[in-house]
């Protein structure tokens, strides 16, 4: 109860002084048209529910109501301009038993890949590497590190990596595979590619 | 005695790069993407400098100047974007990456926020918090904006 009230705090105070800030709130729809939700409480112990597009809120005057699209565009410019890209996301397949990408995977390297890291001025990105259950755990524990690497590489050499870039590697082997041992499976001969 | 030196003299190294952001420290929980003009952290007491590629950490405040920007992606993808002349302090923030539990409690005292909401929200709804002057916010996700307008 503490925490809660640590935080209302501030609220409180605030109902009794003249001239507060005044606050707004608008949940907007996200990249992908979802909307989620705020809850707006204040120190009055009132709430109200923000969960329709531009749904807005003055918690100072408790009044709800719809904001104008354009108008959020407008007054949020500065932090909406500023915000960052997206996290990605991608997988890359490779041959039987080689760190060399299939040709489909090559292209997606080239069209996909490097053009999501080469427009980040900083990212961690993190590599893991993944193959099938052919061959022995240690074989397939360090091709899938070479995968990984074989990719880091490759953006090291090609990519317009700036100086915020930070690239890691692993190799997770055979082990995530639910195949049967010396099952082959092209779709476990892959790595991920988290850039976040 | 040798071991001991070497342990401060690793001390050292660590605290430095944390300060300057130059490397992933193990408690960092985000990282700057954008920055555009004077924006700064108070950081363990501290007022420094923020640019691309610092990263942030618990119970640090973030302030921008007149025209200035800045936007940060934290560990569990949640992202926070700041317009001009705005002070965010990051007072709470845990993230388990297997489980995805976590708490993110960030006070808001001026200016713009553009924030989206990321794992932690998704395993918990309301685990995120923003406070301002007259509210406290339980997101439930994802894409908000807040102002909080200064005394005038």
């Amino acid at each position: 109860m503490s925490r809660a009230l640590r935080f209302f705090a501030p609220a409180l105070a605030c109902a009794f002084l003249a001239g507060c800030a005044r606050d707004v709130v608008v949940v907007m729809p996200d990249s992908d048209g979802h909307i989620g939700g705020v809850v707006v409480q204040t120190g009055g112990g009132k709430s109200v529910v923000l969960d329709k597009a531009y749904a807005s809120d003055t918690p100072g005057d408790s009044k709800a109501g719809v904001a104008n699209a354009e108008d959020v565009k407008k007054d949020f410019s500065e932090a909406l301009a500023a915000r960052p890209k997206e996290p990605g996301h991608h997988k890359l397949y490779f041959l039987n038993g080689s760190d060399t990408m299939t040709e489909e995977s090559k292209a997606e390297f080239e069209t996909k890949v490097k053009t999501d890291v080469d427009d980040r001025l900083a990212a961690e990105i993190v590599i893991i590497g993944y193959t099938d259950r052919v061959g022995s755990l240690e074989d397939n524990d360090r091709l899938s590190r070479e995968r990984a690497e074989s990719i880091k590489k490759l953006l090291q050499e090609k990519g317009n990596l700036r100086p915020g870039i930070q690239i890691t590697t692993d190799g997770r082997g055979e082990r995530d595979d639910p195949d049967a041992d010396g099952t082959p499976n092209p779709n476990e001969r892959y790595v991920d590619i988290i850039v976040q | 005695m040798r071991i001991r030196s070497l342990g401060i003299l690793g001390c050292a190294v660590a605290l430095t790069l944390a300060s300057a952001g130059a490397a992933p420290a193990d408690d960092a929980i985000g990282q700057v993407k954008t920055a555009k003009g004077t924006v700064q952290v108070v950081h363990q007491g501290q007022t420094l400098p923020l640019k691309v590629g610092d990263h942030v950490f618990q119970s640090d405040t973030i302030m921008t100047d007149k025209a200035a920007s800045v936007g940060i992606t934290f560990t569990d993808n949640s992202m926070m974007s700041l317009g001009s002349n705005s002070k965010l302090a990051l007072s709470q923030y845990r993230f388990d990456a297997t489980t995805h539990v976590g708490v993110f409690d960030s006070v808001l005292s001026q200016g713009t926020l553009a924030a989206k909401s990321g794992q932690i929200v998704k395993q918990r709804p309301e685990a995120m918090h923003i406070s301002t002057p007259t509210a406290l916010l339980g997101v439930r996700g994802t894409e908000f904006v807040v102002r909080v307008e200064g005394k005038s």
